[in-house]
């Protein structure tokens, strides 16, 4: 390896003399072309390479880590296995990326409390794997469980297709260890509930890497159901799926998962992994689970629901290995989709469920004569929409007109009463459209936490917020007026 | 302070001024959220000390404010409530009763699956307070099933966060950080909530047994594949109960009641059978008294929580709570004096902390409130003055009235 002169700044050239003082020279990443291998997570078209890479192999070098960056004021961002869909993990070209892959101990499985502690660079599944002879599970279970770390899951409050009925991250992260934005340790909760105090769990799940760094994850797990149905019903067209879909959740019955795909969806994953899946215009995958009895009952009440909503073929899955049959196809869709089309976006927008059908029927006539499609998998119990955006990058236009669409698709969404994003997160890919669902105000309002953690914006700088607040501000008094411009105004009352 | 011209906000009478013994100046009622903005801008302006409540039913929740110049009471707000129910959420008004809540959704055969642990509370109060009783071993805690809030904050400022949908991840989670803030960092107006389908059949299962047979007992029925709501325990007059509830249909949860009742039937204990009942006992889901410590532990430390618990009580207390959770409640007679709470709270808090848990005084007389440290040791103290450094700068809602006596 050959000494490459970094240094975009003199200030990253300080900070990885003090890194190497600090964590030894094989941590600390400045060889330009190792650099470059992590310029980006998994929205590939968001690029930067970082100023500087370091592989902490503890919590104290984490620690150590962020201070140097306080010390010199030099922006840092965490990141697991890079598998975000939102450019949170893209790294800044000026700054240090904390690559929390080392940190993959298994601290503690604790069955009788059904906790596990896990340093943050433990993958989703393998907490699951870690428990599973012992009848338990973790229950968030994002696509990507399988190589995603939990760090990068507490950064994304990432949920999955059974978080319909199991609830996301944030819902299973009892304790927390770890360094904020401004390098202040902190310890919150453990394996009990309910720690004292204002709910920093809460706050700090799903801020996206901006609070600061996990270093130490305690979750919750759930013991394995007794018995898992999944049906799959095919559908003519997706308006009748989603008919279904409300008429499932209307009857009382909470699936574990309900998922959906379109035609086009279903064409791409016969093309490239044989699912079998019937030939419809839309099919619906569900899954029940729970108590053999409760199961055969929902069942029943499912399967009145799909026929009711004129399911053409209904097919079941009662072993584990029928059941992975049917998912297969659901669970290779995105990259399916690569095989029928040389480029696409993957949007993530989230709708009420009621509206999911005239969301869906509108986004299909978004297209137009574009020679842009949009193939349609996604979360359906919860609203929570995927649409892929094709095209062909080659052909003049339609890289434009597939960003427009894709915009369009998330303007429906808020104003269908839903959000800009369902798991993927706003990163830096959906800074523009955050301020469709929030006002200056409540943006203004979050940004509170952010300078409680991070006063100096060190922690993954320039994500999720268009506008930074000023954290330095003297206390003041806002006038009630519509424009909300914060002047002082002491002594008017 | 200037006279407000609306009447609606003009002093009302005290019928219950006082907080924790602090009496307050004014007590005001806004009808409007614009209304509550102005009260919060004025009282910003002059470095008031603020208490918001609405139905009085959890001031003796917090200690007593160090300075209390203006009460504001929210019960003249519109009880507002929309109810999607095609999409299970519900958007209510902090004003609204909970119970009221719960009536208008049970029309549509919909739940909010929190208890209503203090009876009389409004919405607002129940996220507040952050009071969830037995249905969060199964459903999740308040925090768990807020989707979305509006609130004023301290300088007068409306403001929202979350949505209306069940699955959003865009911006900062502040309505969990107002979910239990007592009012302290925003003044809430309105809640989004996921809701559940009522489940079609409730039984209770209840089995006398010693306190230590109770809590494995508890271990067997969280590890068993039986899916039951609810495990709550109950020691009070010296009598031992635990019990567990299973929802769903009706022919299962009979079927799993049943296999409950099994679990809980140890040879080794003098046990009377296990019944079955179709509503739970008389105190489920209450405070066990009206001063109440509240311990957490590991879910794991049942049995150790229960037995530190009662080496240190008699049957004059009631100890209550979810086993299933990791949390139990001390009911502490009346009796008690300031002094030996003092003493008891010390001696719980330094055994707690080996179970991983913590103990709080939860509520109490005014004098209790005022003589002992309610909320004990605070890990990321810090982090949260800065927090509210920044949402109440100037320490207008509730000064003194939470952690870190801010």
């Amino acid at each position: 390896m050959t000494d490459v002169t970094i240094a975009p700044t003199r200030a990253v050239e300080l900070v990885v003399h003090r890194l190497v003082q600090q964590l030894g020279p094989d941590a600390v990443i400045t060889d330009e072309l190792r650099r470059r291998t992590y310029e980006c997570d998994g929205l590939t078209q968001h690029r930067s390479i970082p100023g500087v890479v370091v592989l902490p192999t503890n919590a104290e070098q984490v620690a150590a880590t962020v201070a140097i960056c306080v010390a010199y004021q030099v922006p840092f961002v965490a990141r697991g296995a890079g598998t975000g869909l939102s450019a949170g993990a893209m790294p800044s070209s000026d700054g240090v990326l904390i690559v929390l892959t080392k940190l993959r101990a298994v601290i503690e499985v604790d069955l009788e409390s059904r906790r596990v502690v896990v340093e943050p660079g433990v993958t989703n599944l393998e907490i699951s794997e870690a428990v599973s002879a012992s009848g338990y599970f973790y229950a968030p279970d994002p696509s990507s469980q399988q190589v995603c770390t939990i760090g990068g899951n507490v950064a994304e409050n990432s949920g999955g297709a059974h978080c319909l009925k199991y609830g996301f991250t944030t819902n299973h992260v009892t304790g927390l260890k770890g360094v904020s934005g401004d390098g202040t340790p902190f310890a919150i909760g453990g394996k009990a509930p309910d720690p004292p105090g204002y709910d920093l769990l809460g706050a700090f799940v799903g801020s996206e890497g901006t609070l600061g760094i996990a270093t130490e994850v305690t979750v919750r797990l759930v013991r394995k159901p007794e018995t898992i149905v999944t049906l799959l019903a095919a559908f003519e067209s997706i308006d009748l799926a989603g008919s279904a879909v409300s008429a499932v959740i209307a009857s009382g019955v909470l699936p574990a998962a309900i998922e959906m795909m379109d035609a086009l969806a279903i064409e791409a994953v016969e093309v490239a992994v044989h699912a079998n899946y019937p030939k419809a215009g839309a099919v619906l995958l569900i899954e029940i689970d729970g108590p053999a009895d409760e199961v055969a009952i929902d069942r029943a009440l499912v399967e009145a629901s799909l026929v009711a909503h004129h399911a053409t073929e209904l097919r079941s899955a009662e072993s584990a290995a029928e059941r992975a049959l049917l998912w297969k196809g659901r669970k290779s869709a995105f990259a399916a989709v690569g095989r029928i089309s040389p480029h696409f976006i993957v949007q993530d927008g989230v709708v009420p469920r009621t509206a999911l059908g005239e969301v869906l029927a509108k986004i299909g006539k978004l297209t137009g004569d574009t020679g842009v499609r949009v193939a349609n998998v996604f979360h359906a119990g919860d609203g929570n929409l995927h649409p892929l955006v094709l095209f062909d990058a080659a052909i003049e236009g339609q890289q434009a007109a597939a960003e427009e669409i894709s915009a369009q698709i998330i303007a429906l969404c808020v104003d269908h009463g839903g959000s800009i994003t369902g798991e993927h997160g706003v990163g830096l890919d959906k800074i523009g459209s955050i301020s469709k669902m929030f006002t200056h105000d409540d943006l203004d309002t979050m940004q509170m936490i952010r300078c409680a953690f991070d006063p100096d914006r060190l922690s993954n700088p320039g994500k999720i917020f268009p506008t930074p607040r000023l954290c330095g501000e003297a206390p003041r008094v806002r006038r009630g007026d519509a424009t909300g411009s914060g002047e002082a105004l002491t002594g008017l009352f | 302070m200037t006279t407000p011209s609306n009447g609606s906000r003009l002093a009302r009478l005290p019928h219950q001024s006082g907080v924790v013994g602090v009496e307050a100046k004014r007590v005001l009622a806004p009808t409007s959220e614009e209304e509550l903005s102005g009260i919060l801008r004025e009282a910003s302006a002059e470095r008031s000390g603020v208490v918001v409540s609405c139905n009085a039913t959890k001031l003796n929740f917090g200690a007593a404010p160090s300075r209390l110049d203006v009460r504001i009471e929210l019960d003249r707000l519109t009880p507002q409530l929309a109810h999607s129910a095609g999409d299970l959420v519900v958007r209510a008004g902090a004003s609204l009763g909970f119970d009221d809540l719960r009536a208008e959704l049970a029309n549509a055969g919909q739940r909010l699956s929190i208890d209503e642990v203090v009876p009389g509370s409004s919405v607002g109060g129940v996220v507040a307070t952050a009071l969830a009783g037995p249905l969060r071993y199964r459903y999740g805690a308040v925090r768990d099933l807020i989707l979305g809030a509006r609130f004023v904050r301290a300088d007068g400022q409306s403001a929202k966060a979350g949505g209306s949908v069940v699955k959003n991840v865009a911006g900062y989670d502040v309505s969990k950080l107002l979910c239990g803030s007592h009012g302290t960092l925003a003044v809430l107006t309105e809640c989004i909530f996921r809701l559940h389908p009522i489940p079609r059949r409730s039984v209770t299962v209840s089995a006398e047994l010693p306190a230590a047979v109770a809590a494995a007992g508890a271990q067997a029925v969280a590890a068993s594949d039986l899916d039951v709501a609810a495990i709550e325990y109950n020691l009070e007059g010296g009598t031992s109960i635990l019990s567990v509830l299973v929802e769903g249909s009706s022919e299962g949860a009979e079927r799993r009641a049943a296999g409950v009742a099994e679990l809980l039937s140890f040879d080794s204990s003098p046990r009377r059978a296990a019944r079955l009942d179709p509503e739970p006992p008389s105190w489920w889901g209450s405070l066990p008294g009206d001063t109440v410590l509240k311990t957490t532990f590991a879910p794991g430390e049942a049995a150790t929580a229960l037995e530190l618990i009662k080496s240190v009580t008699d049957d004059a207390f009631v100890v209550r709570g979810s086993l299933g959770v990791g949390t139990l409640s001390i009911g502490v007679p009346e009796s008690t004096s300031s002094g030996e709470l003092v003493e008891l709270l010390g001696g719980l808090r330094r055994s707690f902390r080996a179970l991983g848990g913590t103990v709080q005084l939860l509520c109490g007389t005014p004098e209790q409130n005022s003589t002992v440290d309610m909320f004990g040791p605070v890990p990321g103290l810090d982090l949260m003055a800065r927090i509210k450094a920044q949402f109440d700068p100037l320490g207008v809602l509730g000064p003194g009235r939470f952690v870190g006596g801010w």
